[in-house]
């Protein structure tokens, strides 16, 4: 019988840091003989030995093999001492776990991404993937807005490298924008986007103040419910549906989830 | 009577039941009631005499559980060397007979064994306890003053699924074997111990259930609770007054033998060691559902004590056809709060239309 709750010991490679509380860690297995097969929106349960385990979403596309990369906000004990480590530091992986986005379903469509923080990370996996295999898609838009100028992460990317094969606009919440000088919440950049509902899909994610502005907004520029997709976050333990830490109701977002439509979401309506 | 799925049924005399457990710990570890303080546990006993097997009022103390998901459950050990961190699972592989269990706690057992496997996930923890236990029934001739399994289709004795049931016939036990396991335990070298079923056995063990059934004091129409859940029919206020009383102790989810809601954490022994844990949790602590960061999606009591009756009564029911409660009362003798499983659905029943 597997168990489930063996990790694989895998290895820092790179870090890069993002923003004062973002890294961002290349990782590969110990062993080259495991390889990494996953779907974009996925997560890894991370193990810090000593310090437990905690969900970390995937942002490197699949289409991008040998590695893996997770993009850590120091939020807690087990993500302050994953910030300690150095290149060749040995932590734990179990997974992948989750859904993962309907990639079937958005095929052919235009994909507006709306991210914010440290949100923009999941997506990334997606943006990415969708670049590399430009061809499925129609047009690609990324909205990204973040705290600060200092909050963005990924800022080459934002700036530079995805604007090649996708419109991307950012805003910040205060201060100066160097990116694009746009100030303001993401929901300010929807009315600058103009999609075509019945072509677009879109993905959202971001820190739970902000899906139900968006997702509302969205609604409101005529997509189908259907046609939203977002993200859930819930406290995890297991990441594969025995501790019962992430139910909505009578969903998990570690089994069922963590990518659900609005429409989903709004059969949610127990939060208990 | 028809339903009862013992594949052999034999008998043992009451005088037989020690030197029968002498000879299960000649070869394996063996838990059995014990007495404590007044109260009766059970324990793991290293003699046959330990074990306590006169009348007692049930269920015991604490279910057993324990036995197969513990409070404290070490499930890794890390260490970390020269070569790299090495991680161990630490997989219990202790076999085990357990004597005088009660139909409510089998019947949890076996709607634990539901959710451990579900969704094609196997908890290789639970199962391999679950392999290596045998499990011996003691079914109830008479039943608590807080026990509703009779309601609660779990009982007062186990219809399937058990190694052996034993039924109290006043000098000896009918010995109704359900399993492998359960021949195992009765033939072979136990063999001697035991002789043929009495002629009436079908008869006795039907009146008998009559007599225990009729027996029952606490009433708890279950599935019209999990009608009323269905249908969104209890009022909120219903909710907020009996959250209001809830202390926060756990103490509801850790004696329910249905209650499977665990924790993990590492604990370190120095720089270079230590274990990963699973500990029981419970879903009416605030922590539960807390966020880094803050958020915390169940923040309010309310929430977190329906959370606990919408799982139990309803969600459960949905995946499994059970419901996450036995009826084994233990949440009625515990609850400081007086807003158990058994008063609650009461509360719902007389008011919540
Ligand atoms: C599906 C999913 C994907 C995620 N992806 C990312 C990501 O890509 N990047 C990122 O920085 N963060 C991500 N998070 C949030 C991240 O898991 C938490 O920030 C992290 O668990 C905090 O752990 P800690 O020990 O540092 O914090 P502490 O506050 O010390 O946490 C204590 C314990 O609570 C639990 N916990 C606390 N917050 C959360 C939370 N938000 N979600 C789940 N469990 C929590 C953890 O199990 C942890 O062991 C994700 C969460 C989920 C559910
Ligand atoms: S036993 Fe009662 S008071 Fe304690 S947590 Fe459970 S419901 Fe609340
Ligand atoms: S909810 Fe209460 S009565 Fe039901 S099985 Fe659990 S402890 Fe026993
Ligand atoms: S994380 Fe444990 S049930 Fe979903």
């Amino acid at each position: 019988m597997e168990n489930l709750y063996l990790p694989k010991i895998a290895m820092i490679d790179k870090i890069s840091q993002e923003t004062p509380d973002v890294k961002m860690f290349t990782i590969k297995y110990k062993d080259p003989k495991d390889e990494f097969h996953y779907q974009a929106g996925q997560f890894f349960m991370v193990s810090v030995f000593g310090f437990g385990e905690a969900p970390i979403s995937i942002t490197s596309s699949p289409t991008r093999k040998g590695f893996v990369e997770l993009a850590v906000k120091n939020a807690g004990s087990l993500t302050a001492e994953l910030h300690k480590m150095r290149p060749g530091a040995e932590i734990g992986l179990r997974g992948p776990y989750g859904n993962g986005f309907p990639l079937k379903d958005l095929k052919g469509f235009d994909l507006l991404f709306v991210g914010g923080g440290i949100g923009l990370a999941p997506l990334r996996s997606l943006i990415n993937q969708a670049i590399d295999e430009k061809s499925n898609y129609g047009r690609i838009m990324i909205l990204y807005g973040a705290r600060t100028h200092a909050d963005m992460v990924f800022k080459t990317e934002v700036s530079q490298t995805w604007r090649k094969a996708a419109e991307v606009i950012t805003t910040v919440d205060m201060g100066e924008n160097l990116c694009d000088g746009n100030v303001g919440l993401v929901t300010t950049l929807l009315p600058k986007v103009k999609i075509d509902v019945k072509k677009t899909k879109t993905i959202v994610c971001g820190p739970p103040v902000m899906i139900p502005f968006v997702l509302s907004d969205l609604s409101k520029m005529g997509l189908a419910d259907t046609d939203i997709i977002s993200t859930l976050e819930r406290h995890m333990k297991c990441g594969v549906c025995k501790c019962n830490h992430c139910n909505i109701g009578p969903k998990y977002v570690c089994l069922d989830g963590p990518v659900f439509t609005y429409a989903e979401m709004k059969l949610m309506t127990r939060e208990f | 009577m028809g339903q009862v799925c013992a594949i052999e049924t034999k008998a043992i005399t009451k005088d037989n039941i020690r030197p029968w457990l002498a000879a299960m710990l000649e070869e394996t570890k063996v838990i059995a009631p014990e007495e404590s303080h007044g109260d009766i546990l059970y324990e793991f006993i290293d003699s046959a005499e330990e074990a306590f097997l006169d009348h007692y009022e049930v269920p015991p103390w604490m279910s057993i559980k324990r036995f197969f998901f513990p409070q404290m459950d070490t499930i890794l050990k890390y260490k970390k060397g020269p070569a790299g961190i090495i991680v161990e699972p630490a997989v219990s592989e202790l076999k085990r007979v357990i004597f005088g269990v009660r139909a409510c706690d089998h019947t949890a057992l076996t709607f634990c064994d539901k959710w451990y496997t579900a969704d094609g996930l196997k908890d290789v923890y639970y199962l391999k306890r679950r392999e290596n236990s045998t499990i011996i029934n003691l079914a109830c001739n008479k039943p608590g003053k807080n026990c509703f399994c009779v309601y609660a289709d779990s009982g007062p004795f186990a219809k399937t699924n058990f190694d052996v049931q034993l039924v109290d016939f006043g000098d000896e036990y009918l010995v109704e074997i359900g399993s492998p396991k359960g021949r195992a335990i009765t033939g072979g070298r136990y063999a001697a111990l035991f002789k043929p079923a009495p002629q009436n056995a079908e008869e006795k063990r039907f009146e008998l259930l009559l007599e225990s059934k009729g027996q029952f004091k606490t009433f708890v129409d279950q599935s019209t609770v999990t009608d009323k859940l269905k249908k969104d029919e209890v009022p909120d206020i219903l909710w907020e007054n009996m959250a209001k009383r809830c202390q926060n102790c756990g103490g509801c989810s850790y004696v329910c033998p249905c209650c499977i809601c665990f924790n993990v954490v590492d604990k370190q022994i120095s720089e270079h060691e230590g274990y990963r844990i699973r500990t029981w949790d419970n879903c009416t602590f605030a922590g539960y559902t807390l966020m880094a960061g803050g958020h915390n999606p169940r923040g309010k009591q309310k929430d977190r004590f329906m959370r606990r009756y919408y799982h139990k009564l309803f969600y459960e029911f949905d995946k499994f056809g059970e419901r996450g409660c036995v009826g084994c009362g233990r949440c009625t003798t515990t609850c400081p709060g007086k807003i158990d499983m058994a008063r609650i659905a009461r509360s719902i029943l007389m008011r919540g239309a």
